[in-house]
This record gives C-alpha cells, sequence and structure tokens, in this order.
C-alpha cells in the first residue's frame, strides 16, 4: 500500500537534488528546475533581482526551440492563437520573444514554479503543430540549390522586355555569376501545358536582357513524362533539365556550358538536340 | 517517410536510417548563413545528400545563455540529430540518465521520437564564459564528423555575431 509520508518524503527529496543555481552576473542567476519540456531537455530560468523586484524568464529559450522545427507562430495561424491564449492564462510577458513574468521579492519562489509550469506547455506547441507538408517541387528545387551554391535567391525578381515583372522559382550561383531557374511540374498534360507555357512566355520576354546560357528550366521528371516537342520548345530560350538529372544542371550552373541545352535523364525522350 | 494528415509527412525510422548511412554521402557545401532571430543567431543550411532529400543543418546559439549552442540535422520539421551543449536533460525512459549544463545528443526514433540522449564522445567544449567564435566552431564541425557530414565545396565557418538586447 502506498503511504502518503513515505511517497511525500521521496517526491521531495528527488525534488530538492534537482535544483541547481548558477551566477552569470552580479544579479542574475540561471536556475536549473525540476521541470522538463517534452523532449526531455529540463526547463532552466533566468532570475533577475532589479531592487526590490524579481524577473523570471526563459532566457529567449521556449522561442528558439520553437523556432528551430519550424513552428508558425504568426497570430493567424492556429498554433499561434493557442501561443497567445497559453501566454493569457500563464500571465505571461512577451518582450521581444523572451517570456517573462515580473513579482517582488517575497513572490520569487511561487514565480519560479509557476514559470516553469507555463515554459513546458508553451513548448508543447511543437506536438500540436501541423504535420509540414510534402514540399512542392519549387520548394524542393530551391533547397537542394541552397545545399550546393552560396549565393541563392529564392523568388528572384525578372523584368521582362515587354515591362512585364516575373518571379523565378531561384537565382543561384556565385558572385560571379548567376542563372536564373524555373521549375515546371504538372500531374496532367493541361497542367504541363500551363508550366511550360509560362517558363516559354518568361524566358523569351527576357531574351536579349539575359543571356540563354543564364536560364534553366527544371523539369519534374517524378510527373507523368513530359511531351518531347515541350522540350524542344523550352530549348529554344532556356536550357533545361531534369530533378532526377540534377547533377547535370548543378554543374551547368556552376558555369560549364555544354553545347546542348538539354540536361536530361536517359529516360526522359526529346525531339532532337538544339 | 510516412504521410500523416493530409499532405503532411511524418519521420519514420527507415528515412532515419536512410540520412544517417555513409550511402546518403552528406556534404556541407555553402557557407554559414547567420541569421538574427528573436532570441538567437540562427545558421540554416541545405545539406547535399544523395538522396535529393530536403535535408538541412542548423546551428543555433542564444542571444542570453551564449554558453548554450544546439546544432541539429533535420528533415521534414524534425530533428533527426541534435547536440545541445551545455544543455540540461533527463531521459524519461532506460537509464534516466540526468544531464545538468552538460553537452549532450538526441536521436530520434519513431518509439521515443527525439526524448533520448547520450554523451556524444568527442565534442569540443564551450566555456560558460567568453566564449568566441572558435568554440561554437569547433562543436559545429566535431557535430558535423559526428554525423559523416563532409565539409566540402564553398563551405566556410564564418563567426556569428551576438546582438545585445
Amino acid at each position: 500500500m502506498t503511504e502518503c509520508s513515505t511517497l511525500l518524503s521521496s517526491v521531495l527529496a528527488g525534488e530538492r537534488s534537482r535544483w541547481s543555481c548558477r551566477r552569470v552576473s552580479p544579479d542574475t542567476v540561471v536556475l536549473v528546475t525540476s521541470h522538463h519540456y517534452t523532449d526531455g531537455d529540463t526547463v532552466e530560468l533566468v532570475v533577475q533581482t532589479v531592487g526590490d523586484e524579481v524577473i523570471v524568464s526563459d532566457g529567449g529559450e521556449v522561442l528558439a526551440r520553437l523556432d528551430s522545427v519550424g513552428v508558425n507562430l504568426n497570430a493567424r495561424s492556429r498554433v499561434g492563437q493557442s501561443w497567445k491564449r497559453l501566454l493569457a492564462a500563464h500571465a505571461i510577458e512577451h518582450d521581444r520573444g523572451l517570456l517573462l513574468r515580473r513579482a517582488s521579492a517575497e513572490h520569487a519562489a511561487e514565480l519560479v514554479q509557476e514559470m516553469a509550469d507555463a515554459v513546458a506547455n508553451l513548448d508543447g506547441l511543437r506536438l500540436l503543430a501541423p504535420a509540414p507538408r510534402r514540399p512542392a517541387f519549387p520548394e524542393r528545387v530551391t533547397t537542394y540549390l541552397e545545399a550546393e551554391f552560396p549565393l541563392v535567391t529564392p523568388r528572384a525578381e525578372l523584368a521582362g522586355m515587354s515591362g512585364t515583372p516575373y518571379r523565378v522559382t531561384a537565382a543561384a550561383g556565385n558572385d560571379d555569376r548567376q542563372v536564373y531557374i524555373q521549375t515546371a511540374a504538372g500531374q496532367n498534360s493541361a497542367a504541363q501545358r500551363t508550366a511550360v507555357e509560362h517558363c516559354y512566355t518568361m524566358f523569351s520576354d527576357v531574351n536579349g536582357y539575359l543571356p540563354s546560357d543564364r536560364k534553366l528550366v527544371v523539369l519534374d521528371d517524378e510527373a507523368p513524362e513530359w511531351r518531347p516537342e515541350a522540350i524542344n520548345l523550352l530549348s529554344k530560350v532556356a536550357f533545361v533539365g531534369t530533378w532526377g538529372a540534377r547533377d547535370a544542371w548543378t554543374d551547368f550552373v556552376w558555369g560549364t556550358i555544354p553545347e546542348s541545352r538539354l540536361l536530361l535523364s536517359a529516360e526522359q525522350p526529346a525531339l532532337n538536340d538544339h | 517517410m510516412r504521410r500523416g494528415v493530409g499532405s503532411g509527412v511524418r519521420v519514420d525510422n527507415d528515412l532515419a536510417a536512410l540520412l544517417l548511412d555513409p550511402a546518403a554521402r552528406l556534404e556541407l557545401r555553402v557557407p554559414m548563413r547567420w541569421e538574427t532571430r528573436a532570441t538567437s543567431v540562427r545558421a540554416h543550411m541545405g545539406v547535399h545528400n544523395s538522396h535529393g532529400l530536403p535535408l538541412t543543418l542548423g546551428v543555433q546559439v542564444l542571444t542570453l545563455k551564449p554558453w548554450k549552442l544546439t546544432a541539429y540535422l533535420m528533415i521534414y520539421g524534425q530533428h533527426v540529430r541534435r547536440l545541445d551543449v551545455n544543455g540540461s536533460h533527463r531521459n524519461r525512459t532506460g537509464d534516466r540518465e540526468e544531464w545538468v549544463d552538460r553537452t549532450h545528443k538526441h536521436k530520434f526514433s519513431e518509439q521515443h521520437q527525439d526524448t533520448v540522449a547520450y554523451t556524444p564522445d568527442d565534442i569540443s567544449t564551450v566555456p560558460r564564459a567568453s566564449v568566441v567564435g572558435d568554440h561554437y566552431r569547433g562543436a559545429f564541425e566535431a557535430f558535423c564528423g559526428e554525423q559523416a557530414i563532409r565539409l566540402t565545396g564553398e563551405y566556410r565557418w564564418v563567426d556569428p555575431v551576438l546582438p545585445t538586447r
């Protein structure tokens, strides 16, 4: 049978051994508490004494932890709304990302306990955030470019000779040379045709302003096979590559310009070489 | 990779193993790109891999706790491995080991998510005071070494600049 006195003694002894404290400046200490975030990391609090007041903060930890896993706390998102409600429920101030509470020194102990509860709750929002969606093809290509090139500008702007402004998927390269890259994807022939028309129009419109060796269309070849006529058309105004043959167009973006504008995988049929 | 509700994706053990296998040929080919966030400075770079997966490498230092560095390998919003330098943690299962202000590393599994940590072997120390860029560099590059991430191409270490609040 569980005895309250034994259980309480054991809990309180464990509790006592888990707290520790380190001074980091004349008026500030870092407390390692007995509370934990969902991933088992221990809640640490920064406690500052200013006159008769104590300020207990999370040291910016919660926001940094949520930020590192890409949780969107935008006020319009569902998680962002929960964030706001939790802050209010725990009476927490939010100062440029820092979560904090203040009280007179006599309430320091309560404040620390309440703050430790609050920050663990807030951090738990990570588990309520929707699972990230599978990245769309343009995002996938942009992430790839960011792993390969020192200079990447997502959604780079271009101006057509007609005066029409465009945004390509990304511009990538180095300080000396940037290539404008537009992705094209489509799960059926109508969507593919629209994508091809957009690429053709845009890269035709910037002809003269931008040489062909700085224009690249990357086709999603995990989609249904692209019509050879469409690839042929695109190659009139740009180099054309496929996701599956990304090594070929990666070299091209680095500055190795092949004679052929077709940088395709062997499986992708094309009408003829440009 | 597991598809969740709608078009969401969840990381599973197979995907984590695929990324951590030497055949993934991980390389960091780009320079450090630091940005100032609300409470931290963070660098977030794509990692070259043979599967063409959207794998990223992050490193973060808290502005108010410059002795705490976190480095992580992430895909689809999930840390597959995460190093917490000078962090505090307790395992809820198994050995129930506890770290107080001590370096530990989280590993992902479907069963325990990222709650299980261990002590990594060869992460250089970051002091609690007078931290300089080389301390961060040592810990970050050791993390890359442990994860078999080769530092190649245009990779170049850049010291983070911590803003004052």
